[in-house]
C-alpha cells in the first residue's frame, strides 16, 4: 500500500503509528509534504559524481568471473561543492547520490523515481529503484541526459522523489553492500550460474 | 628559482584537489579557521604523503591570511583522524597572532633561571663561564644557553596546538593523537617536541581545564626510547623541558582566551550523545551540532565494542560506516548551517525592506 502525505509525516515525525519510523537526514519540510498532499518525498542531489569513464574498458562481460580490473580501471569520482555544477552533456551518462540520507523502517519499502518536469527535459533518473525495508544510507542515482541540450546538475537541487509503500511483516533487510554508503558506489555484478551453465559446451 | 622556491607548496596545493580528500571536513574547518584568524583566512585542505599531519610552518608573504592543513593522504577517508586538523591550525594561529615573540622573554627568563640553578653543571659543559650574573650579557654564554631557548620555544609551539586541538575537540583529539601517534613503538625523541609522556600529561592538564573527558590513564600510554646524548645536548634539553613544563599553565590560559575570544564552537556532551544514538541508528547526526560533536560521537562509537550487531552492520565494516556517518553528518552541518544563514539573511532583509 501506498503511503499517503499524512502516512508520511506520521512515519517521520515517529508519531505511534502502523509502520514505525522513517529517518531523513536531512529532514524534509513537514509542512511542504502535507501541503503538497503528494504521495512521495522530494529528494535533493548530493555532492559525489561517479562518472563512467568511455575507452577504458572495451567490453562489460557479464560471463567473465573477474571483472574487479576491467570495473576499477573505468569509474572517475567527482566531488561538486555547494554553489558549483556539474554540467551532463547530452548522451552521457554518470552516478549521483542523495543528499538525504534514508533509514527505513521494517515495515515500510520504497522505489525512487526522476520528476516529470526534469524528464521532460530529458534527465532521466533509474526508474524505479526499489529500496528495501531496513536499508540506511545514501540512494545511487543513474543519471543520464537524454535530450538535446546540457543539463546543470547543481548539488542540493531537488532531483527526484522518493515513494513509500508498506511491506509484509518480517524482519527487515540489513546489510548489503549498498548500506551506510555516501558516496555512488558500481556495486558488484553476480556471477549468474545459469549464464556459467549455458555457456558449457556439451 | 621562483619554482624552485614554491615546489612544495605547488604539490601541496595540487594534492588539495586529489579525490581521495574527504571534502566534507572543509568548510567546519574554513569556519573555524575564519573564527581564529579572521573573515579574510582562507584554507588550503590537502594530503601529505611523507610527513603527516603537516602543515607549513611558514606563512607566505605572497598569500596572507591563508592556512594550509595536510592530513595524512593514507588517511583520508578516515574521519577519526579529523581533529589532527586542530594541531595543524595551532601552528598557523601560533605565527598569525604573534604568540612566539609573547612567550620568548618569559621562556628566556626561564631558561637563565634554569642554568643559574644548575651552574656547577652548565660550567661542567662549557667550562669557560666565569661569573653567572654574566649570563644575559656576555655573548659567548648566550650563544651557549640559546638552542636551550630555541628547543624550549619549538616545545612550547607544539604544545599550544596540542591546547587549541584539545579545546576544538576535546577528547577526540586524545585518541586520535594516540591513534597517529602510535605511542610504544620505540621512536627516539626529537627534542623539538616535549617528551612523549609530558605531552600527553600536558594534553590531559588542559583537557581538565576545558572541560573534555579523558580516557583512561592517557598519560601512561605514552613512553619513548631515551636519546643517546652528550652532556652538552643533555643539558640543553632539560633547561628547554623545564621551561616549557613551567610555561604550561599559561599556554592553556592562552589558547582558552584565543579560542574563546574568536567565538569558536564548543563541544557538548550533550549533542555528542544524541549523535552516538544517531550513529547506532545508522544515521548521520542531524541535530544542532558542531564538526567537535560529531567526530567525538564516530570515537566512541568506534571504541564501543558490539556498537552495532552483526547484522544490522557486520563488523568487518564497522570502522568505513562510521567514519561514512561522520563524513555525511559533517556535511549535514553544513548544509543546514548554509540553509539557516540565507534564511536569516532573507529575513533580515525583508524586515529591512518592510
Amino acid at each position: 500500500m501506498l503511503l499517503k502525505s499524512d502516512e508520511i509525516v506520521r512515519a517521520l515525525s515517529g508519531e505511534e503509528g502502523p509502520f514505525g519510523r522513517l529517518r531523513i537526514v536531512p529532514s524534509p519540510s513537514v509542512e511542504e509534504i502535507r501541503s503538497s498532499g503528494a504521495a512521495s518525498v522530494d529528494l535533493r542531489l548530493g555532492r559525489w559524481f561517479l562518472q563512467l569513464r568511455e575507452g577504458r574498458t572495451a567490453l562489460l562481460d557479464p560471463s567473465k568471473r573477474d571483472r574487479r580490473d576491467e570495473e576499477s580501471s573505468f569509474p572517475r569520482t567527482v566531488f561538486v561543492r555547494f554553489g558549483d555544477r556539474f554540467i551532463l552533456h547530452p548522451r552521457k551518462f554518470i552516478l549521483g547520490i542523495t543528499l538525504e540520507w534514508f533509514k527505513l523502517p521494517p515495515q515500510i519499502g520504497g522505489y525512487v523515481t526522476g520528476k516529470s518536469s526534469w524528464g521532460r527535459r530529458g534527465l532521466v533518473i533509474e526508474t524505479a529503484a526499489g529500496i528495501h525495508p531496513g536499508f540506511s544510507g545514501c540512494l545511487t542515482l543513474e543519471l543520464g541526459n537524454m535530450g538535446e541540450v546540457p543539463i546543470a546538475l547543481i548539488p542540493g537541487m531537488r532531483i527526484c522523489q522518493i515513494f513509500l509503500h508498506t511491506a509484509g511483516e518480517g524482519d527487515a533487510v540489513h546489510g548489503g553492500q549498498f548500506l551506510g554508503r555516501r558516496r555512488p558506489t558500481l556495486g558488484e555484478l553476480a556471477i549468474d550460474p545459469v549464464v556459467e551453465a549455458l555457456a558449457e559446451n556439451l | 628559482m621562483l619554482i624552485f622556491r614554491y615546489h612544495s607548496l605547488l604539490g601541496f596545493v595540487l594534492r588539495s584537489t586529489n579525490i581521495r580528500n574527504s571534502f566534507e571536513i572543509f568548510d567546519p574547518l574554513l569556519r573555524i579557521s575564519k573564527c581564529l584568524l579572521g573573515p579574510d583566512a582562507r584554507l588550503v585542505l590537502s594530503s601529505e604523503w611523507s610527513f603527516s599531519p603537516f602543515t607549513f610552518s611558514q606563512v607566505f608573504p605572497e598569500l596572507p591570511g591563508f592556512v594550509f592543513i595536510g592530513l595524512p593522504a593514507s588517511e583520508s577517508n578516515n574521519a577519526l583522524i579529523i581533529p589532527a586538523a586542530g594541531h595543524e591550525l595551532g601552528h598557523t594561529v601560533w605565527q598569525l597572532k604573534g604568540l612566539q615573540a609573547k612567550i620568548e622573554r618569559q621562556l628566556t627568563t626561564l631558561v637563565v633561571h634554569y642554568c643559574e640553578k644548575n651552574w656547577n653543571e652548565f660550567q661542567a659543559c662549557f667550562n669557560n663561564s666565569p661569573d653567572k650574573s654574566l649570563l644575559t650579557t656576555d655573548m659567548l654564554l648566550i650563544s651557549q644557553w640559546t638552542p636551550a631557548l630555541r628547543r624550549a620555544l619549538s616545545q612550547s609551539e607544539e604544545v599550544f596546538c596540542d591546547f587549541l586541538g584539545v579545546r576544538l575537540f576535546g577528547e577526540s583529539f586524545l585518541h586520535s593523537f594516540e591513534y597517529l601517534i602510535a605511542p610504544n613503538v620505540g621512536r627516539s625523541r626529537d627534542p623539538y617536541y616535549p617528551g612523549i609522556a609530558k605531552r600527553a600529561q600536558y594534553m590531559v592538564r588542559c583537557a581538565e581545564a576545558v572541560g573534555a573527558h579523558q580516557p583512561t590513564d592517557f598519560a601512561k600510554r605514552f613512553s619513548e626510547t631515551p636519546a643517546s646524548l652528550t652532556r652538552v645536548e643533555k643539558f640543553l634539553l632539560a633547561a628547554s623541558d623545564s621551561a616549557t613544563e613551567q610555561i604550561v599553565q599559561s599556554l592553556i590560559e592562552t589558547v582558552i582566551e584565543v579560542a574563546d575570544n574568536a567565538g569558536t564552537p564548543r563541544f557538548d556532551a550533550q549533542t555528542i550523545e544524541r549523535a552516538f544514538n544517531d550513529f547506532k541508528d545508522v544515521l548521520p547526526a542531524s541535530d544542532g551540532h558542531s564538526l567537535a560533536d560529531v567526530v567525538n560521537a564516530a570515537w566512541k562509537a568506534y571504541l564501543t565494542e558490539d556498537f552495532w550487531s552483526e547484522k544490522t552492520v557486520p563488523n568487518a565494516r564497522k570502522f568505513e560506516v562510521i567514519s561514512e556517518l561522520a563524513f555525511k553528518s559533517i556535511e549535514v552541518l553544513e548544509y543546514q548551517t548554509r540553509v539557516w544563514d540565507y534564511q536569516k539573511r532573507t529575513m533580515k532583509k525583508d524586515v529591512a525592506e518592510v
